[in-house]
């Protein structure tokens, strides 16, 4: 998702020696930290004794319940990016940080779970390329597959890096054996447990993170007089999610209603919770159809609250700077620039109010969403490589074992090229903003494949192939014509643009639009795949899922209506 | 996963309540132990811990 903070070099240099120079870690500190450590591990020797094939090695067996994929599908977007830079973005921009939730996810995960999964898990696809494999052909596959695998594993690397950083901080460790523990250590439970291993551990995780924050968000609270002095304290812009949102130049995020609504409410977030692998892949590991539905309904409603986590800290964190409240002693630390450096929010908040022993937990809850980000990057580059490369297009027709051991062996090249990336994040600050960026060239346009590929049966692999590739060229050559921020313009500074978020949703925007046309013309020009061949991909061919007889809660699409209808209502209660 | 001390709510249920006791001894060390937030804290992740390891049936994951 994108976010003008999300620079993980930059987080982790100034966090670790924030860390360093304000934080005092005492044994308990350490010990809780080492209690992680032991727990995760425990996990992957625990699930080792259930992997018996290749199936429950790279997709679970299909066989974990509904709470645990729904709140393995939302902790595998939380990582530690994410809560850092939330937090940071609620003190720049207030309340209009929750956008990312309440327009942002909640109705892509509802239309997930409600239109798409009936065919991500109908096709019993073992992935998001062996779907476009079914509904499409080979090379469409192909590009989405390379593609995924090179940015999951190279992002894998950045987060080790921020992880064996924080070890080498936290631990007082040399960076060398920190990168090596860290990477041990996720590989210990990754190549014991698979993805059913890294599944468990993001619920932990997930605890940990919501748990280990909440008493920072009651006591920063109190601090700071309750919402309603919050309010009174901050500038309106601050507390109003919606109001100043009639034209850019309104509010401090630079971007208008209409822009933020279909470019992150739109291609942006359709594009990434309904296509990106990474997350998909909790829900297609759900026990049966129905849950795999429920899975990112489920999921949306922790993550309708998650404001309350790492949005309202941040809020905070700016009220007790107000002048009625200086008093507290508490102030986000100044930049070198000599203005606020909004990334120190949380850490700042966690070193202010928590004692010894919770300042453990809340440091262990971000090395635990860095370790979370890497192993789900590592197992969903796994299963990728296993069935949609290697099986694919070198070795096919082999016994199941064969493939179990490849996938462990390629946890373990995925683990060595980790943490080659780690030490190449080391010497180029900027590798991390490079790769998010190739990550939204190829993840903007994908969600018109899909939106085309399960809905209008005329589309063909030739159209989604070239719609794909067009779309991505459109991504990059937008990127490259537009400057905003000093970011862009390595063609030609065409256009200028107020913000680096706009910048991404015209960057989103334009490659998802170039994918549609393109698409829709190549596969009016080629011959579509008889209908008997689209049965279970496409839904006007499709049987769709029988629900009479079950409880409300029970329906996807009733549970998703409830959601959509709340989510509306917070939009306009705080609007 | 039909094994109550196997399963993940146990698992993630032992692991809350053991890190009550860490953060609860903090607590009793530390000099003048004036803020309850490591009080407090420390009793909602043991009752989560222990809601979590014994709440549900037995080995229902």
């Amino acid at each position: 998702m994108p976010d003008e903070n999300n620079n993980l070099g930059r987080y982790i240099k100034i966090v670790s020696h924030f860390i360093l120079s304000h934080m005092k870690l005492h044994a308990t500190d350490y010990a809780v930290i080492i209690l992680y450590f032991a727990f995760v591990i425990a996990v992957g020797f625990i699930i080792k004794k259930k992997i018996r094939s290749s199936n429950d090695f790279l997709s679970s067996g299909r066989n974990i319940p509904l709470w645990i994929t729904s709140l393995a599908f939302i902790s595998a977007n939380l990582g530690a990016q994410e809560v850092l830079g939330m937090v940071a973005s609620g003190a720049k921009y207030g309340i209009m940080t929750v956008h990312f939730y309440w327009v942002g996810a909640i109705f892509a995960m509802v239309f997930l779970g409600v239109f798409m999964m009936p065919f991500y898990y109908g096709s019993k696809a073992r992935s998001v390329p062996e779907y476009l494999s079914l509904r499409f052909d080979e090379k469409t596959r192909g590009l989405n597959a390379i593609t995924f695998a090179g940015m999951t594993v190279f992002s894998s690397g950045i987060s080790l890096f921020a992880l064996a950083k924080l070890l080498e901080i936290t631990l007082a460790w040399d960076f060398d054996f920190s990168i090596w523990v860290a990477a041990g250590i996720v590989m210990a439970y990754t190549f014991l447990g698979g993805l059913t291993s890294a599944v468990y551990n993001e619920v932990l995780q997930f605890f940990l993170i919501v748990l280990g924050l909440s008493p920072l968000v009651i006591v920063g609270l109190q601090e700071a007089g309750g919402w309603a002095n919050i309010q009174a304290q901050l500038q309106p812009q601050y507390t109003h999610a919606w109001q100043y949102m009639g034209s850019a130049d309104q509010n401090s995020m630079g971007i208008n209603a209409i822009s933020l609504i279909f470019g992150l409410g739109f291609v942006m977030s359709f594009g990434y919770w309904c296509t990106d692998f990474l997350v998909v892949q909790r829900a297609m590991i759900a026990r049966n159809m129905n849950e795999a539905q429920r899975t990112p309904i489920i999921a949306a409603i922790p993550k309708m609250l998650m404001p309350l986590i790492v949005v309202l800290p941040g809020l905070i964190a700016i009220t007790l700077m107000t002048p009625a409240l200086q008093s507290k002693g508490y102030s986000i630390p100044t930049a070198a620039d000599g203005g606020l450096d909004y990334t120190m929010t949380l850490p700042s908040l966690l070193a202010h109010y928590y004692p010894s022993g919770l300042l453990g937990v809340g440091i262990t809850a971000l090395l635990a969403s860095f370790m979370s980000g890497m192993a789900g990057n590592v197992t969903a580059f796994n299963s990728v490589f296993t069935f949609d490369i290697y099986q694919a297009y070198f070795v096919k027709g082999k016994s199941d074992r064969h493939y179990l051991m490849v996938g462990k062996g390629v946890t373990v090249v995925g683990i060595l090229i980790s943490i080659l990336t780690a030490y190449v994040a080391q010497q180029f600050n900027n590798i991390n903003d490079f790769l998010q960026l190739v990550f939204s060239f190829v993840n903007g346009p994908l969600f018109a494949t899909f939106v085309l590929g399960m809905f209008w049966k005329r589309s063909t692999g030739h159209g989604a192939f070239y719609g794909l590739l067009l779309g991505t060229l459109a991504a990059a050559a937008t990127h490259g014509l537009t400057i905003a921020e000093g970011k862009g313009g390595w063609i030609s500074e065409s256009f200028v643009i107020g913000s680096g978020m706009a910048q991404a949703f015209a960057v989103a925007s334009v490659s998802f639009i170039v994918n549609l046309v393109v698409t829709i013309i190549v596969s009016l020009m080629t011959d579509p795949k008889p209908d008997e061949e689209l049965r279970g991909l496409v839904w006007s061919l499709t049987e769709k899922p029988k629900i009479e007889g079950l409880p409300w809660y029970q329906k996807a699409s009733t549970l998703g209506l409830v959601l959509i209808i709340l989510t509306l209502a917070l939009n306009f209660l705080f609007f | 996963m039909q094994d109550r001390y196997t399963n993940l709510r146990f698992i993630i249920g032992l692991f809350f309540f053991l890190m009550a006791l860490l953060v609860i001894a903090a607590w009793f060390v530390a000099e003048g132990a004036k803020l309850n937030i490591n009080l407090y804290s420390s009793l909602a992740f043991g009752v989560f811990g222990l809601a979590m390891m014994f709440g549900g049936k037995s080995g229902e994951e």
